[in-house]
């Protein structure tokens, strides 16, 4: 019998998790451990892993087949080019506190599409393969140019099959043409509540008038839209974060149940104060609060609460296919199936990338509108999009569920080469699948309740989550 | 400053052993690679049958799990890198 390399973690609990290369995992303890790494496996360990598909007789049988089949399921396949982040204007109506370098004043110049750059931006779009497109406008405010939104629109929904179109905005001043904008059906509205009234105010509207004016606009969005078009996140300041009661309450409040908590993204030198200040540690802690909370609250019966990047990466854990996500999936490769076009007409692989370009950490454009993408710079960087070879990833149990974020490791670590494991990227996603198993191990009825609607069953088998004695 | 000089001082005159077993002893050179950078502030090196560890030892059962786990990772990889291989290039070649 061959048995498929397993990469094991001590767990919160003293057990072992073991995870193969196709994400099939399992727990154990160190007496099993010991028996595997040294090669001396008894007959029920053979049989636990042969039944549990970690291991096959012979290349080409069955079981051998099937890992190869969940084996391919777990890499992401990047398609053609369908979703385009277009940024015509960093102008923006807000000035809030960490957004200083992704905007500009409402009434400085030089800041939007020209008539050119939108000429060249619809014949991109004309140049595309998909037949089905997705469009997010940021900025900026981007309803500050609602007469560009809507001309792109218009040509969107004539050239392609399908086409939706997400509008971020801070929804402060809607006027007719805004309103109308958003009302259309293949539009949602992305927006940011900063918990509740009182850290929304002061991180982002500052004065009463701009507060009751984002909070009424929200209510109006919500009747006129339905909750199903209005998505919301938080973003959190770990130095006062908001009670964690009152950001769910805010949140029910306004239908929203699935929150995608963030902390600030500081850049630039404030980044650099932050992390000498554990940024992550008091991050993780804070993330727990809530986790904690939603599971309680769920436990109660009544509408439901997830944080929504937990729930991917649960899926991902459970299930094949969870690329959506660009930020986490393997490999991830830039410039590929998604791609920022800011406002003067330059390409970017990420907006993260758009930031730090902004800031002069480093130039990560990948070509403009005019005279096209950067092959060479981006072959460069995907060279590294894969987690499959990292010294790290190759030993680490959630290599299968986790990704990789080239960017990310760029605009904190100022190198994609350094060890994987020192990495923010990987110091969260440590941490993310470190919870999602101790969660998907535990017998607590409220947390099993909680993992059944986030993994949309009836209810979560045990066996589920696989246990070797 | 005297103080946190005192700290790593009481720190690095720490040291310890870990036993290799005959079955992991063509992997204690790679385990102990991995092991530098995991452990910045130790050193690792190999001597006769053992892994030496010297420097910020920490918890010592913790350290001493940790060079075991180094060292078993390193005989899986190995051990598994031709199923790894052949997995990758007969999906390729289809
Ligand atoms: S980045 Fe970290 S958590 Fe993710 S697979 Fe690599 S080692 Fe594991």
């Amino acid at each position: 019998m061959n048995v498929w390399p397993l990469k094991f973690r001590p767990t919160h609990d003293g057990a072992i998790l073991f995870a193969d290369d196709a994400g099939g995992f399992f727990r154990s303890d160190g007496a099993f451990l010991d028996r595997y790494a040294l090669g001396a496996l008894t007959g029920s360990d053979r049989e636990f892993l042969s039944a549990n598909g970690h291991a096959f007789e012979t290349e080409g049988d069955l079981d051998h087949t099937g890992f190869a089949y969940r084996w391919a399921s777990r890499q992401a396949a990047a398609g053609d080019l369908a979703y385009v982040i277009l940024v015509p204007t960093l102008r923006c109506n807000l000035a809030c506190s960490y957004c200083q370098v992704s905007r500009a004043d409402e009434r400085a110049r030089g800041h939007d599409w020209t008539e050119e750059t939108l000429k060249a931006v619809i014949a991109f779009l004309d140049g595309l393969k998909t037949e089905s497109i997705k469009v997010e406008f940021q900025g900026g405010e981007p309803l500050l140019r609602v007469d560009l939104l809507e001309r792109v629109r218009a040509f969107c929904r004539r050239r392609f099959k399908s086409a939706e179109f997400v509008v971020c905005t801070n929804l402060q001043r809607l006027g007719a043409a805004e309103w109308a904008f958003i009302d259309a059906p293949d539009t949602f509205v992305s927006t940011s509540i900063d918990g509740n009234v009182a850290t929304h105010r002061a991180q982002r509207t500052i004065t009463d008038d701009k507060t009751e004016e984002f909070f009424s606009n929200l209510d109006l969005a919500l009747e006129r839209l339905g909750p199903g078009r209005i998505s919301a996140l938080p973003t959190i300041d770990v130095e006062a974060p908001p009670p964690a009661a009152s950001v769910l309450d805010t949140y029910a409040r306004y239908g929203i149940r699935s929150i995608y908590l963030r902390p600030i993204n500081y850049q630039g030198f404030a980044r650099k104060r932050h992390a000498a200040l554990n940024v992550m540690d008091r991050w993780n802690a804070i993330y727990r609060e809530f986790v904690d909370l939603m599971i309680e609250r769920n436990a109660e019966g009544g509408e439901t609460f997830e944080e929504y990047y937990l729930v991917h990466c649960l899926r991902r854990v459970l299930r094949t296919g969870q690329d959506g996500h660009v930020d986490l999936r393997n490999p991830n490769f830039l410039g590929r199936d998604y791609l920022v076009l800011d406002h003067d007409g330059r390409f970017y692989p990420t907006d993260e990338a758009r930031m730090m370009t902004r800031i002069g950490q480093i130039d990560l454009s990948v070509g403009d509108i005019f005279s096209g993408l950067d092959t060479s710079k981006l072959d460069a960087l995907n060279a590294h999009a894969t987690n499959l070879f990292d010294p790290d990833c190759l030993h680490c149990p959630y290599q299968a569920f986790c990704g990789v974020d080239l960017v990310d490791d760029i605009a904190r670590e100022g190198r994609i080469d350094g060890p994987k494991i020192h990495t923010d990227f990987c110091r969260r996603h440590t941490f993310m699948f470190d919870l999602v198993f101790e969660l998907l191990y535990s017998r607590d009825p409220k947390v099993r309740r909680s993992l059944a609607i986030w993994a949309g069953v009836p209810d979560l088998p045990y066996s589920i989550a696989p246990e070797h004695a | 400053m005297a103080d946190r000089k005192a700290d790593l001082d009481a720190e690095n005159s720490a040291a310890m052993e870990v036993e290799i077993e005959p079955a992991l002893s063509d992997f204690a050179g790679a385990a102990v690679t991995r092991l530098g950078y995991l452990h910045p502030r130790a050193t690792f090196n190999v001597r006769d049958h053992v892994i030496v560890v010297e420097g910020a030892i920490g918890d010592a059962p913790t350290m001493r799990r940790d060079v075991l786990h180094a060292l078993y990772r390193e005989r899986i990889s190995d051990r598994g890198e031709d199923l790894r291989t052949r997995l990758i290039e007969g999906l390729l070649s289809r």
